[in-house]
């Protein structure tokens, strides 16, 4: 009260916060990146090691991409016996770091479409109060689910952030199926296999860099217009086009050292 | 797409070589390089060919702007093709852009991160700009160049946050990303970024032109002034999540102001757009009025659009309108108390500003130490807004006096406190009195 009547002996002007260069940052728009990541007994060893350094290596690049006006955060959701998140929530990709992960136990993969479609939610880890682009969900797997995983896709495929959201999978050696992750993913563009340890890191590094920077900004929505467009036109716009970048750059490798399953 | 290494070595179509020494960023078309060229740095824009719809026809337009050459200094402009590759890749040169600059976008969210190069890590370093009126001198800049661009009868077809840079001490601007610029009526495939690109572009309706510049120059303009979207408010985080439809619809078929005043549906929403909340109380009317008509009737109707010239009007008249109170206060006079007609007092710490008027202008402007006039504001068929020609000072002989310095070539007829017009010479002054009255030769000016 007596601020307002100090104000209004003053002519009406609030002075302490009227300056022209005063201003704070935009507010930035946000994105989330979800790395699903299978941390069962079958990614023991040089896949584990791999997959641990890989990451480690990519943090700082995807901040890089992350452009200024988009605020991204990483959240980390492994799953083996059980589902796990690395953080209990999404952590700005300036401040996050990478904790080595290790193998134990079975596929759980059907809990964790689960547990990530009850997190991906306003109440949830999609809390920011700012807009949010679509989230980033890139899952990898080295094996078939040992659990239900029909039940926990069709509930995260119900989920509408998933809908939307940029879906990418890595099959990691031979008993990985593309098929299986293409439900996930929605279409087969978008799943990449390795065979091999340089094939891991390079497609780890393709895949999450390329979703972070699709993700990361507003889309082009038409460089060739012919027609005026309406929302089936731009529908998975980014999606696609996520699909279309990563087969150019998969294709481009032919990675040729030697296999993850043999030679052990 | 050919990555460049470094140390590889790229052949210029007129000779010579160009050795890459860095990387500089990588964007949407390609990737900046710092190279090394009959030993100086330049900058080499790299194309992803992949990328770049028609390569033939794309490169012939960077030619011809070359040949061209820049429509002002304010462009970072190419400067050199270099051969094609066997793939058809290939680049420009053109000159660094230099330290002292910062990136719109750094300035927009008031910090840069700074690697150190040693360690690795990352800092955040403020950018702000040193005073307001180095910021709409920026402004000012801003306007211009795009206005001597139109006028070479080109447009810039995808003019977005990551376009200018800006030199946060003087207000200088540099215009970066040349090499969509094209002639009135060609366009080679660059669509834009939503929320600045204009609504009929986003829709599809329309390709970039002068017309669609123009829209985004106000996007531009905007958000420099008022650091928000002018199209984010309420019903826009309504939805949340941002996918491609919503960004179709919020800003090409629905685009709707968030300051509309027939429509207050968009507001802004305290906690998330207190920017513009808080600015839009700050600017005068004027300015208000003119990003509304950018922004209801100028969706709709291209030819609406505030024109680069108006623009630099309104700009040139708002930074004159800047006092800089001697208690710390600088503000515009829109933001200072009018007691009288003639006078502006400074709410904080009581300060009277007389004023003045100028034949050619209805607005009056406050006078100040330190104010400066520029040779603009005296000379109706001049555009030139860097040139000081004279300024508000202390009699050096007489502490506590104050008078207006002419630092122009010309003589000034100047009515002096015993009431006869006098002749003032380059290098000599006048008093402030109240019947103060100065013919610039002219244009007449008078307390």
């Amino acid at each position: 009260m007596s601020d307002m009547m100090n104000t209004q002996a003053k002519g009406g002007f609030d002075f302490d916060d009227d300056d022209p260069l005063g201003a704070t940052s935009v507010s930035k728009k946000s994105l989330v990146i979800f790395f699903m990541i299978d941390t069962s007994a079958s990614m023991k060893g040089k896949k584990m090691g791999e997959l641990n350094t890989v990451m480690e290596e990519l943090i700082p690049e995807i901040r890089r991409v992350g452009e200024a006006d988009t605020d991204v955060k990483i959240a980390v959701l492994t799953f083996s016996t059980d589902v796990k998140w690395m953080y209990s929530a999404p952590v700005s990709i300036e401040e996050f770091e990478w904790t080595r992960l290790n193998a134990s136990g079975v596929t759980s993969m059907g809990a964790a479409f689960s547990e990530i479609s009850s997190r991906m939610s306003r109440n949830g880890f999609l809390n920011s109060p700012s807009l949010s682009f679509a989230p980033v969900i890139f899952l990898m797997t080295d094996g078939y689910p040992s659990d239900d995983y029909k039940k926990g896709l069709k509930e995260l495929q119900s989920n509408s952030w998933y809908k939307f959201g940029l879906k990418a999978a890595l099959g990691i050696g031979n008993e990985a199926n593309d098929d299986m992750l293409a439900e996930f993913t929605g279409s087969p563009e978008t799943v990449v296999h390795a065979y091999t340890g340089g094939q891991l890191a390079q497609m780890i590094k393709i895949v999450a860099v390329t979703a972070s920077q699709i993700g990361s900004k507003s889309m082009t929505l038409s460089d060739e217009p012919t027609k005026e467009l309406n929302a089936e036109d731009v529908f998975a716009a980014k999606q696609k086009l996520l699909g279309q970048q990563i087969q150019e750059l998969v294709t481009q490798d032919d990675g040729s050292d030697v296999s993850f399953d043999t030679g052990w | 797409m050919v990555e460049l290494k470094i140390g590889q070595q790229v052949d210029l179509e007129f000779g010579g070589k160009a050795t890459v020494s860095d990387i500089i960023g990588s964007g949407g078309q390609g990737t900046v390089y710092q190279v090394d060229f009959n030993g100086m740095k330049w900058a080499l824009k790299w194309y992803d060919i992949d990328k770049i719809r028609k390569p033939k026809d794309f490169r012939e337009n960077i030619k011809n702007n070359i040949a061209d050459g820049a429509p002002s200094k304010r462009f970072l402009w190419p400067k050199y093709l270099t051969k094609e590759l066997p793939d058809g890749s290939f680049g420009y040169l053109m000159e660094l852009k230099p330290d002292s600059f910062d990136s719109f976008v750094d300035i927009l969210n008031t910090y840069k991160l700074v690697i150190d190069p040693f360690t690795g890590r990352a800092s955040k370093k403020s950018v702000r700009f040193a005073s307001l009126y180095a910021m709409v001198t920026a402004v000012i800049n801003i306007v211009n160049a795009f206005r001597q661009l139109h006028r070479s009868g080109k447009s810039y077809q995808d003019l977005n946050d990551g376009g200018f840079f800006i030199n946060v001490d003087t207000g200088a601007v540099l215009v970066c990303d040349c090499d969509n610029i094209a002639p009135e009526g060609s366009n080679f495939g660059i669509g834009g970024k939503p929320g600045y690109m204009a609504p009929e572009v986003v829709r599809g309706v329309a390709k970039p032109d002068v017309q669609t510049d123009k829209y985004s120059l106000a996007v531009v303009l905007f958000k420099l002034l008022f650091r928000g979207d002018p199209m984010e408010g309420e019903k826009v985080v309504r939805d949340v999540c941002l996918t491609e439809s919503s960004e179709l619809k919020h800003y090409g078929q629905n685009a709707l102001f968030v300051y509309d005043p027939d429509d207050v549906s968009n507001r802004p929403v305290r906690g998330i757009h207190d920017n513009v909340i808080k600015f839009w109380r700050v600017y005068p009317d004027y300015i208000k009025e003119a990003f509304v008509r950018s922004f209801t009737v100028g969706i709709s109707d291209p030819n609406k659009r505030i024109i680069e010239n108006e623009w630099q009007e309104l700009f040139i008249r708002l930074r004159s309108e800047i006092i800089m109170c001697s208690c710390g206060r600088t503000n515009f006079t829109s933001m200072f108390e009018k007691p009288t007609e003639n006078i502006y007092k400074c709410p904080k710490c009581g300060m009277s500003f007389p004023t003045m008027s100028f034949s050619n202008s209805n607005s009056r402007v406050p006078l100040y130490l330190g104010r400066k006039f520029f040779e603009c504001e005296i000379n109706p068929d001049c555009d030139d807004f860097l040139n000081v020609i004279g300024e508000l000072v202390e009699n050096k002989l007489r502490p506590g006096v104050l008078g207006i310095k002419n630092c122009s070539e010309k003589t000034w007829r100047v009515k002096m406190p015993d009431g006869i017009f006098h002749d003032v010479i380059s290098g000599k002054g006048c008093p402030i009195w109240k019947e103060l009255e100065i013919d610039f030769g002219g244009v007449r000016a008078k307390i």
